[in-house]
């Protein structure tokens, strides 16, 4: 038995006619509002000329300034808080709340006088009590920036203005590090300490001094900040606000930017980027932030304790290939063991493809398979791999891949014998600072951020003695004499710098590189009249 | 009645005993994972006295079966550990971004019941017909794609191109509600506005119908079969046969009877499109359970990645349990099987 269809069958065409008219009006008024524009972009519409929407990938965990190691955390707390100091774009250190600033001769103590008048956004003075508070805060939470205040041993403090850091031992790079370190309201964060030292407060309010204030926020996937008008340093060209997007999928954030519903795009993938180039009143900026791409070898374990064979990997990769065919050729190769945006760095003749040479080293010292650790989370990490398994294969090497996870990468690097023989990954130098970045990662004594394991007596007595010389010039000698030492140990291969890009619409200015930012700081973002 | 009572007994017995093992074996898994959660809440640059001492301050480092059982306590108290990357409550973080991916599913359910219920009545009406077999043919179409892609593709045509719809976000730029519920039409409700409501449903109704789609097809399917099964029963033809109208017929004797398999199918899709949320969240940059839980395996926030899984082990176990509850209710024979078993 079936059923009559015949009269159901006659009312189900207007139905669907009904429900097609009612849908119009839906889609003509989402289209007409919904869509959304801020109305904004610069050169856009009118008199809310300057309000501003980036979008960004990845979330950001928190807003507390203690966490400004993470990337994510920095691009609003570079707007809302203030540093004692930052860098210029040429890398010099320069005061923010700092006046003055100076390591004493011994580098056991570093004077900051802080500038007149300044306030934090509720309206108290901004003194030395909070410099105090904040140091011995974060070294009380003992995370995120609290690394860079390792050997902090007391603040002296002279006026509400000046104040003297007492360190448990000489180190001229204190100072540096503390451009990392943001200035908080001490009363209004003991006000919210709770039991855990305000953080769980910190994470969506707003205790800083800087050129914009913060929102009210109800997720952090979407934060706005708005430009104060008694910053110290007050720029009318600045955005009257920010409105801080989390858009995790790039061609979303490309979109965003086509349509103009945002004005600013962080941390767009190169292929998005390079496809806006066709979009009406979208420009892209190509970073270079001093991102590196790096191969390390663990000098301490396995083939790769014969320098001959670390050598020989050195003239495996093949770098300007690798830099076109991942990265299509936006960056450049590295002449020395750095990134060319770091200063103090010696004439070092580079690395070049040799195949030949290369076959013939590793023959001589018997190896024929290798492991190399990566991520591959990241396709371009996945690309290079390949790539120097394709090149050490014609050196008549087998390499294996085999992934890796950053925190097991991370547990790893806590014995010179868990290290991987080959890691490849990528690197930032943190701060624009060349003694910093070799401490970190070619000191024997940095175990958890030395990548390969790498010591050397010689070395360690060149950083040691830099770290406790304050003035700048004998400094540098110092360095550049350990980056020859280093570069001579043929420690990694050291790849390339690639670009990012950060795409932006018409009438923004301010997209550059700069020392404190990866990739850029929104803090330097204009908006013409 | 008794026999009722000891079956919801029993069935709460089991929705504890299922999160306590789900409990369990996430935490065994997270475990065996090799990596230093100590190092990564330490950050990067963190001597090895400050990793030593954040594994302390973390727990870290007692043994893992202590570990759990302080793990349990606490999440029975509704405290599911500090998160290793924001420093902040997990259960604050997941209280944070849970409504919207409820909202997300909810409008997504709304939208699967509208489509997928007018469908298969009229599939099942107009069965072995040219017009049955063209949406048949649309719904294996629909069952087969990919969300993530499905997603691209819409948000590509109908955002960026013909501008049909917002591409991202909750809301339009600068516009916000304050946050009472956390689901954007809820709060713009409670804020009195109609206009950042209707601004709200515009961005939600791509994602919602892209989420919904996939799964608008198990429940069509689900439900063409049980009406036509009901159509041709006899005491159809008795109803039609007394002169009842299609309508009547429809509402009164068809879908009640045909509903039960839908109900589950509908139970069983609500949890799955909270764990479909996630690609979609992603393409149309909402901040839901599905962003929270991909950002936490990438900061290797292990704590955050064990909290999330079980609330949605626990969303979906209650989701479960309502089913089973609703067609004990509707449904006489499972009452009377309950009372017996």
């Amino acid at each position: 038995m079936t059923t009559s269809p015949r009269r159901p069958q006659r009312r189900l065409r207007p139905a669907l006619a009904v429900a097609a008219c009612l849908s119009l009006p839906f889609l003509a008024a989402c289209a007409g509002g919904g869509a959304g524009s801020s109305g904004s972009a610069a050169g856009g519409s009118g008199s809310a000329a300057t309000d501003l929407t980036v979008v960004h990938a990845n979330q950001i965990a928190t807003l507390d300034p203690i966490q400004a190691v993470q990337a994510e955390t920095d691009t609003v707390a570079s707007l809302v808080y203030d540093p004692l100091v930052t860098y210029d774009a040429k890398n010099q250190l320069v005061g923010v709340i700092a006046k003055t600033f100076a390591t004493e001769p011994g580098a056991k103590a570093v004077d900051i006088t802080l500038r007149p008048g300044l306030t934090f956004h509720d309206g108290s003075p901004v003194t030395a009590a909070d410099v105090q508070f904040t140091i011995e805060r974060d070294l009380a939470v003992n995370s995120g920036v609290a690394s860079y205040l390792a050997g902090y041993k007391s603040v002296t403090i002279h006026s509400p203005t000046s104040l003297t850091i007492n360190l448990t031992a000489p180190n001229s790079f204190f100072l540096r590090e503390l451009s990392k370190v943001y200035i908080l309201n001490s009363k209004l964060v003991a006000k919210h300490a709770a039991s855990d030292h305000g953080q769980g407060w910190l994470e969506s309010h707003d205790a800083g001094s800087g050129p914009y204030t913060l929102g009210a926020v109800s997720t952090l996937a979407d934060v706005t900040v708005d430009r104060w008008s008694k910053y110290f340093a007050y720029d009318a060209t600045r955005p009257t606000s920010m409105e801080i997007k989390e858009v995790d999928d790039s061609s979303t954030e490309a979109s965003d930017l086509r349509a103009g519903s945002a004005d600013i795009a962080l941390k767009l993938s190169s292929a998005d980027a390079a496809a806006l180039a066709s979009s009406d009143g979208v420009s892209t900026a190509w970073i270079n932030s001093g991102l590196t791409e790096y191969m390390w070898m663990n000098p301490n374990v396995g083939p790769t304790k014969d320098v001959k064979v670390r050598e020989a990997l050195q003239m495996v990769y093949d770098y300007a290939g690798g830099l076109k065919a991942v990265w299509d050729g936006k960056g450049e190769t590295i002449s020395g063991i750095l990134p060319a945006t770091m200063p103090c760095q010696p004439t070092l003749p580079g690395y070049s493809t040799d195949l030949a040479a290369a076959k013939k080293l590793l023959a001589q010292a018997g190896v024929t398979t290798l492991t190399l650790r990566y991520q591959p989370a990241l396709a371009q990490f996945t690309q290079e791999a390949t790539l120097f398994q394709s090149d050490l294969k014609q050196a008549g090497v087998n390499l294996k891949l085999v992934p890796i996870t950053f925190s097991d990468w991370l547990t790893s690097l806590s014995s010179t014998n868990n290290i991987p023989e080959l890691m490849l990954m990528g690197d930032v130098p943190r701060f624009p600072d060349t003694g910093i970045y070799l401490n970190y990662v070619y000191n024997s004594a940095s175990v958890g951020t030395n990548y390969s394991g790498f010591s050397d007596p010689a070395v360690d007595k060149l950083l040691n003695q830099a770290k406790v010389t304050a003035a700048d010039g004998a400094r540098c000698t110092l360095e550049e004499q350990a980056q020859q030492l280093i570069y001579n140990q043929h420690v990694s291969i050291n790849m390339y710098t690639y670009q990012q890009p950060v795409s932006y619409r018409s009438g923004i200015t301010g997209i550059v590189a700069d020392p404190n930012a990866n990739p850029v700081n929104l803090r330097t973002v204009r908006v013409s009249a | 009645m008794k026999g009722i009572a000891g079956y919801v007994s029993r069935r709460l017995a089991s929705a504890a005993l299922t999160l306590l093992l789900l409990s369990l074996v996430t935490f065994a898994m997270v475990k065996v994972i090799p990596g230093d959660e100590a190092h990564v809440a330490a950050g990067v640059t963190a001597t090895p006295q400050q990793v030593a001492a954040m594994r302390s301050y973390l727990g870290l480092d007692r043994p893992w079966p202590a570990q759990y059982l302080t793990f349990l306590w606490h999440a029975l108290h509704g405290d599911l550990g500090t998160s290793v990357s924001s420093h902040t409550s997990i259960a604050a973080g997941i209280g944070q971004v849970l409504p919207e991916t409820i909202q997300l599913a909810g409008v997504g359910l709304v939208i699967m019941v509208a489509i997928a219920v007018p469908a298969a009545i009229a599939s099942a009406l107009r069965r072995r017909r040219a017009s049955d077999a063209v949406v048949r043919a649309g719904v294996v179409v629909a069952a087969g794609l990919p969300t993530f892609w499905l997603a691209l593709i819409a948000q590509l045509l109908l955002a960026t191109d013909l501008r049909l719809f917002p591409i991202s976000g909750e809301f339009s730029p600068h516009t916000s509600v304050p946050t009472v519920t956390g689901m954007s039409l809820v709060d713009a409700l409670l804020a009195d506005s109609p206009s950042l409501f209707w601004n709200g449903l515009c961005h939600l109704i791509l994602p919602a119908t892209v989420l919904a789609l996939p799964f608008t097809a198990q429940l069509y399917r689900a439900l063409r079969t049980e009406i036509i099964k009901v159509l041709d029963s006899e005491y159809i033809d008795a109803a039609r046969a007394k002169g009842l109208g299609p309508a009547r017929l429809m509402l009164r004797h068809v879908l009640p009877n045909a509903g039960g398999p839908a109900i589950t199918v509908l139970g069983a899709t609500v949890a799955m499109m909270i764990g479909s949320a996630v690609l979609v969240e992603s393409v149309f940059g909402l901040n839901g359970i599905g962003a929270y839980l991909t950002q936490a395996v990438a900061n290797s926030d292990r704590f955050a990645v064990i909290g999330g899984v079980l609330v949605i082990g626990a969303i979906i176990v209650a989701i479960s349990f309502c089913v089973d509850l609703v067609q004990l209710i509707r449904d006489p024979r499972l009452r009377v099987l309950a009372a017996v078993s």
